[in-house]
């Protein structure tokens, strides 16, 4: 019974945490890009949701019968899913998951991290997997920052480095530049080029930053009352172009 | 030691939404006043409109990319679609009206969401035009406690009447009412 009301509990509130995405291209039956706080994701023929305690994968090569495929379950507080290289990366309230996505019907678990509780969305490049968790009320007791690890083997990730900062939710990678959303104390732009050694170059405020995706040359912000558009040619220095706010 | 404040608050929080609980906070008294759910036919609530014009932000949501287009949620309400064609002349140009929405992928013209707890492909090929292809009812139920993500919580915190799953109806608002604790499931949320 308690295990049941803390999975309700945390799924209620996970509303305020939630993550994802695949890569981009224009052709007529590609994909597009989400931010890292999706929960739905769609590589090749398939769709991949997480709920809060399983991965569901759709076969929609017939986008008018999506079949269900699989539901791996995993543990009860799964927030996020980020697709990169043929793997899934998937952030929970206490980890953070790797699965293979060698056979596109039957997600593999590689490898995980685990942490304490927390809301942790995550991207991820080929060697580094990027992780912010977020202390307070609704996600848990931990240090909050940005987390880095090696997933040069995905069977075993490890943790390099811990960055200390407040608020962190989600995140977006271009190339060499995180970009870390911070809720109202701002955007941060930190050079990732060591990863060992993340350093912010700076921080935008003024606005409730929630999530972000680069794509190309345009840095898309979610922010609590709308959209702003960045020009990210410089990826260091992100210049705004729009802003679609209420 | 850290485990029992989460405990506890979703002791008293999941109470509104669990369909099996029966769990009171204890004591609880005779009368209180309590938040009642509210619920309207799946024929009017989970029906998908497109809407031909820029639509208010309230609640705003996830965002998604494809192409020229820019979508965002529009949390509990639809998606927003937002004409991208030149990034400095962005502009909200429609909204995807859907009910209970939070979630999107999308694979060439189709759409992927949640409309509450079913999973709904909507076909966006034809202009202006919205049309739903195919819906996977309580997609996201294989818990039966997992209702509670994608449905709508009370407005505020407070006692709350315990939310039925009904195969035909979802739950649209929540109405402040004084409840008798003895006849009915109450919870806090």
């Amino acid at each position: 019974m308690k295990n049941i009301c803390f999975i309700i509990f945390l799924s209620v509130i996970a509303s305020a945490c939630s993550k994802s995405s695949s890569s981009s291209s224009s052709e007529s039956s590609s994909s597009g890009q989400g931010g890292s706080l999706a929960r739905f994701t769609v590589v090749k023929n398939f769709l991949y949701m997480v709920d809060w305690s399983s991965l569901k994968c759709y076969d929609i090569s017939q986008p008018l019968s999506p079949v269900l495929k699989n539901s791996v379950p995993l543990n009860w507080d799964t927030e996020t899913i980020f697709p990169y290289n043929n793997n899934l990366y998937i952030g929970s309230r206490n980890g953070m998951y790797v699965f293979s996505l060698k056979d596109p019907s039957n997600p593999v678990k590689l490898g995980e991290v685990s942490h304490l509780r927390s809301c942790d969305p995550v991207v991820a490049n080929d060697t580094m997997a990027f992780v912010t968790l977020r202390a307070g009320t609704t996600c848990g007791n931990v240090t909050e920052g940005l987390y880095v690890y090696n997933i040069k083997d995905p069977l075993k990730p490890e943790e390099v480095k811990l960055l200390p900062m407040t608020t962190p939710i989600g995140l977006g990678l271009n190339d060499t530049i995180l970009y870390v959303c911070r809720m109202s104390d701002g955007l941060s732009v930190i050079n990732v080029k060591k990863p060992g050694e993340p350093e912010i170059l700076q921080t935008i405020k003024g606005e409730t930053f929630k999530d972000v995706i680069a794509y190309n040359n345009l840095l898309i912000t979610y922010v609590s009352n709308g959209l702003i558009l960045y020009d990210i040619s410089t990826p260091a220095e992100p210049v705004e172009l729009t802003r679609l706010t209420n | 030691m850290k485990l029992i404040y989460p405990l506890l608050t979703c002791l008293l929080f999941s109470a509104c939404f669990s369909p099996w609980s029966g769990y009171n906070p204890d004591p609880l008294p005779p009368i209180v006043k309590a938040w009642v759910p509210v619920y309207g036919p799946d024929s009017i609530y989970k029906k998908v409109t497109y809407i031909d014009s820029a639509y208010p932000v309230r609640n705003a949501g996830k965002i998604y990319v494809l192409g020229r287009y820019i979508y965002q949620a529009e949390t509990g309400e639809g998606i927003h679609v937002i004409d991208n064609a030149t990034p400095s002349n962005a502009r909200r140009i429609a909204f995807i009206k859907i009910n209970g929405c939070q979630e999107i992928a999308m694979k060439g013209n189709y759409l992927y969401t949640n409309n509450y707890n079913d999973l709904i492909t909507v076909d966006l090929s034809v202009a202006s035009k919205a049309t739903v292809v195919s819906r996977q009812k309580n997609a996201f139920t294989a818990l039966s406690s997992s209702s509670a993500y994608w449905y709508l919580p009370p407005p505020q915190s407070g006692y709350c009447v315990c939310a039925n799953n009904y195969p035909d109806s979802v739950i649209v608002s929540w109405r402040e009412d004084s409840v008798t604790t003895k006849d009915h499931c109450v919870g806090y949320y």
